[in-house]
C-alpha cells in the first residue's frame, strides 16, 4: 500500500475538523439555497404562464368585440406601453402587421403552437430605442386570419438566477476562505502549544526533571493540560528526590549499625580471651542493634504503605477529643518524668471526624515522642508541652506546641523527610522516621502538617478534614 | 502445655520447637495447612501457633473452619504481613492473638502462655480477683491491700486487672498497650514503663512482699515470688 506523506499541517486534528465543518456546512448552505432558487423560479414561471393566459384573454375579448380593427389598435396601444409583453400580430402571409418585435427567426411559426418557446428579439421602444430581449412566447392562430405571437419578457427571471449564482459562487469563496482562515489561525496555534509541550517533554525525557510546561494564563484547555502535567512532573521529581534521599540515607542509618554490629561481634571474636559474660554481652547488643533495624524497616515499609494509599484503610467516625485524651493518659506520666509540665486543652464538646483510630493515634504518640526528646527548654522550670485542639468548618487542627529550642523556618521542609535529623551527629536515639510517619498519616486523611515558631519552640499543627 | 506449631520453615520450626522445649513445653510440628488441620482437629493441644502462609492450606481457613466446627482451640497467627489490618483481618478469622515476624522468642512465649491460661479457666466473669493481701473488686471498682484501700486512676484500675487476671504470666510492653490501652503501634518510646512504675508505687510502695516484677528482657509479671515457684 502507498502511503502519502501529508504534510505535517495536514495531519492535524485542527485541519481534518475544518475540512469537516466546512464540507457540511457547505452542504447545508447549498441544500438551502437550491431550494430556494428552485422554488421561486418555479413561481415565476407560473406566473408568467398566468400572464400569457391573461393576456391572450384580453386580446381575444378585444377581437370578438371589435374584429380585427379592434384588436389590432390594442396591440398597437398594449405593445407601446412600459413593461409591455412582446407583441406581434401577423397576417396569414406572414406580414407583421403591428406589435413591438421586430423580427422573428425563420420558421418560427411553424412550432408547436402548445408550447412557451424562448425568442431573442429586438423590441423597439415608443423612444425608438431598440433593445434586444429574451421572452418566453406563444403563438396563436386567431380564427385563421392572424398569427398571433405573445409572450412574456424572462429577463427579471434570467437577472434573478443571475443573481442567486452569483450569491452561491460568493457564498461557496467566502466559506472556502474563512474556513481555511480559521484552520490557519486555530492550527497554528494548536500547533505551535503542541510543539512547545513534546519540546519540553523531550527534555525532560533527557534526564532535565526541573523543567516545566509554558502555561500562559489563558486558562484554556492547553493551559489546564500544561497544569496537570507540571504537577505531575513535581509529583515525579519529588518521589525521585525522596529516593535519593532514603538510598543517602539508608547507607548511613541501616548500614551504621549493621556495621557497628558486625565489628563488635568480630571483636568479640577475636579475642581468644573472651569470656561468657563477653560473648553474652555481645550477643545481647546483637539483638538490640536488629530489634533496632526491624523497626526501622517496619517504619519505612508503613510509610511506603500509607503513601501509596493503594489498599483501603479503615475509616470510621471516631471522637478525635476522646482519642486526644487517650493518647495524652498515655503518654503523660512520660512527659512528666521527662521533666515538662502537660496541658491539654479540649473542646467540651467531641468533635467526630472520619479517620482511622490506630494511625491518628499513633501520629499523635510520634508528635508528642518528638516533643519529648528535642522540646525541652534550657529553663527547665518552663518545659512545658500543649496538646490544644481546634475547629474551623473545614478542617480539625490538632496542636502540639513546646517552648523548647525548636528548629528554623528553613528546616519545616526537612524533617518531615525520611531519616531526617538535625543534629548531624544524631546523638539522639531514634529512627528520624517519627515525622515522615505522622505526615503520611496526615496525607493518607486528606489533610497536613505544618509547623511554626512558638516563640520560644516548636509548634506542630496536624490538620484534618472534617 | 501442649503446642501444635504449624509452619512451614523447617529451621524457624525447629528454633522455636527447641525453646519451646527449653521452657517446659512439649511442641508437636506440622509442616503444611492440611496436616495441620488434621492434628488441630484431635482437640488435644492447649494452643496452637500458626503460620499465615501455608502449603497446601492457609491459616486463616484453617482456624475458620476449626471454629466452624467450634473446636476453640487458642490460636496465635504468625505472619511476616505486620500491618495494622492484617492484625485485624486475622483476628476476624477466628484468631486468638498476632504477631508479625520477626518477634522475640520471649514475646511469642509470653503470649502463648497467656492464650493457654486463658482457656483454662475462664475467669471473665469473677467478680474479685486475689493475688496474697492484694483484692481487686471489678464490680465497685475498688482495690485493697492489707486490708488497706488503694486510690487508683481508671487506667492503672484496669491495668492491675489485666496482670491480676493474668498473674504468674509474665506479660510483655506490647501486649499491655494492646489489651489495656488497645493500640497497636509500637511507640518509639517506653512509654509502659513510667506507667508501671507509677502502679507499682501505689501497690508495692510500703510492703514487704513486692508483687510486681520485671523480667529483663521480656516484660513484668506479677506474682508472690516470696512462696517458692510463683
Amino acid at each position: 500500500m502507498i502511503k502519502i506523506h501529508l504534510p505535517i499541517f495536514l495531519k492535524t486534528t485542527a485541519f481534518r475538523l475544518t475540512i469537516l465543518y466546512m464540507t457540511v456546512f457547505i452542504a447545508l448552505s447549498l441544500a438551502i439555497i437550491a431550494y430556494f432558487s428552485y422554488s421561486a423560479s418555479y413561481r415565476l414561471q407560473n406566473q408568467l404562464d398566468e400572464t400569457i393566459e391573461n393576456e391572450i384573454a384580453g386580446l381575444r375579448l378585444h377581437y370578438n368585440e371589435r374584429g380585427a380593427r379592434g384588436l389590432l389598435e390594442h396591440v398597437q396601444n398594449r405593445s407601446q406601453q412600459p413593461g409591455a409583453p412582446a407583441l406581434l400580430v401577423m397576417n396569414h402571409q406572414g406580414r407583421g402587421l403591428t406589435g413591438n418585435i421586430r423580427t422573428l427567426p425563420p420558421d418560427f411559426l411553424s412550432r408547436d403552437r402548445k408550447k412557451v418557446h424562448p425568442l431573442f428579439y429586438d423590441q423597439a421602444s415608443p423612444s425608438g430605442v431598440v433593445e434586444s430581449k429574451l421572452a418566453m412566447v406563444r403563438i396563436f392562430d386567431l380564427n385563421n386570419s392572424f398569427y398571433l405571437v405573445i409572450g412574456r419578457d424572462v429577463e427579471e427571471r434570467e437577472e434573478f438566477k443571475r443573481l442567486i449564482s452569483g450569491f452561491i459562487t460568493i457564498t461557496f469563496i467566502a466559506l472556502v476562505v474563512l474556513s481555511f482562515l480559521s484552520w490557519y489561525l486555530v492550527g497554528r496555534r494548536v500547533l505551535y502549544r503542541i510543539d512547545d509541550i513534546s519540546k519540553t517533554s523531550l527534555k525532560i525525557v533527557s534526564g532535565n526533571l526541573s523543567e516545566r510546561l509554558n502555561v500562559e494564563g489563558s486558562g484554556d484547555e492547553f493551559d489546564r493540560l500544561a497544569i496537570n502535567l507540571n504537577q505531575m512532573l513535581n509529583r515525579i521529581e519529588a518521589l525521585m528526590a525522596g529516593l535519593k534521599d532514603v538510598s543517602d540515607n539508608i547507607a548511613h542509618d541501616l548500614k551504621t549499625p549493621l556495621s557497628r554490629m558486625r565489628n563488635k561481634v568480630d571483636l568479640v571474636l577475636s579475642r581468644p580471651d573472651a569470656k561468657r559474660d563477653d560473648l553474652r554481652d555481645a550477643l545481647e547488643n546483637t539483638i538490640l542493634e536488629c530489634d533496632y533495624l526491624i523497626r526501622t524497616f517496619d517504619a519505612l515499609l508503613q510509610i511506603a504503605h500509607l503513601e501509596a494509599g493503594g489498599k483501603a484503610f479503615d475509616t470510621s467516625e471516631i471522637g478525635i477529643s476522646q482519642l486526644v485524651k487517650d493518647i495524652s493518659e498515655l503518654y503523660e506520666p512520660l512527659v512528666e518524668e521527662a521533666g515538662f509540665s502537660f496541658q491539654t486543652l479540649l473542646p467540651p464538646e467531641e468533635l467526630l471526624i472520619q479517620g482511622n483510630r490506630e494511625l491518628i493515634s499513633q501520629a499523635l504518640a510520634n508528635i508528642l515522642d518528638n516533643a519529648i526528646k528535642y522540646g525541652i527548654s534550657s529553663d527547665a522550670e518552663v518545659s512545658c508541652i500543649k496538646i490544644a485542639l481546634k475547629r474551623d468548618d473545614k478542617k480539625t487542627e490538632l496542636i502540639v506546641s513546646d517552648n523548647g529550642p525548636g528548629i528554623s523556618k528553613n528546616e519545616y521542609k526537612k524533617v518531615i523527610k525520611r531519616f531526617a535529623r538535625l543534629e548531624p551527629s544524631r546523638q539522639q536515639k531514634g529512627s528520624g522516621l517519627g515525622l515522615s510517619l505522622v505526615n503520611a498519616v496526615a496525607k493518607l486523611h486528606g489533610g497536613s502538617l505544618n509547623f511554626d515558631d512558638n516563640k520560644p519552640g516548636l509548634v506542630v499543627t496536624f490538620s484534618l478534614p472534617n | 502445655m501442649r503446642i501444635l506449631l504449624i509452619e512451614d520453615d523447617s529451621e524457624a520450626a525447629s528454633y522455636l520447637t527447641k525453646a519451646f522445649n527449653e521452657a517446659g513445653h512439649l511442641v508437636h510440628h506440622a509442616s503444611d495447612g492440611e496436616e495441620g488441620y488434621f492434628l488441630a482437629d484431635d482437640g488435644v493441644y492447649d494452643v496452637m501457633v500458626i503460620d499465615r502462609m501455608l502449603p497446601k492450606r492457609d491459616g486463616l481457613s484453617i482456624i475458620s473452619s476449626l471454629r466452624a466446627e467450634k473446636n476453640n482451640i487458642p490460636a496465635l497467627i504468625l505472619s511476616a504481613l505486620g500491618e495494622v489490618d492484617d492484625k485485624v483481618e486475622g483476628l476476624r478469622s477466628g484468631g486468638d492473638d498476632y504477631l508479625a515476624k520477626p518477634f522475640a522468642f520471649s514475646e511469642l512465649l509470653a503470649r502463648i502462655e497467656v492464650l493457654s491460661k486463658r482457656n483454662n479457666k475462664n475467669n471473665d466473669d469473677t467478680t474479685i480477683l486475689k493475688l496474697v493481701d492484694l483484692e481487686l473488686n471489678r464490680l465497685s471498682h475498688t482495690v485493697i491491700r492489707s486490708g488497706k484501700s488503694i486510690s487508683l486512676q481508671p487506667r492503672e484500675f484496669r491495668l492491675l486487672e489485666y496482670f491480676m487476671r493474668n498473674k504468674g504470666q509474665v506479660v510483655t510492653r506490647t501486649m499491655l498497650l494492646e489489651n489495656v490501652w488497645d493500640y497497636h503501634f509500637d511507640p518509639q518510646t517506653n512509654v509502659i514503663d513510667v506507667h508501671i512504675s507509677r502502679l507499682r508505687s501505689k501497690i508495692d510502695k510500703g510492703f514487704d512482699v513486692q508483687l510486681l516484677h520485671t523480667i529483663r528482657g521480656a516484660g513484668y509479671v506479677l506474682r508472690d515470688e516470696s512462696q517458692g515457684e510463683g
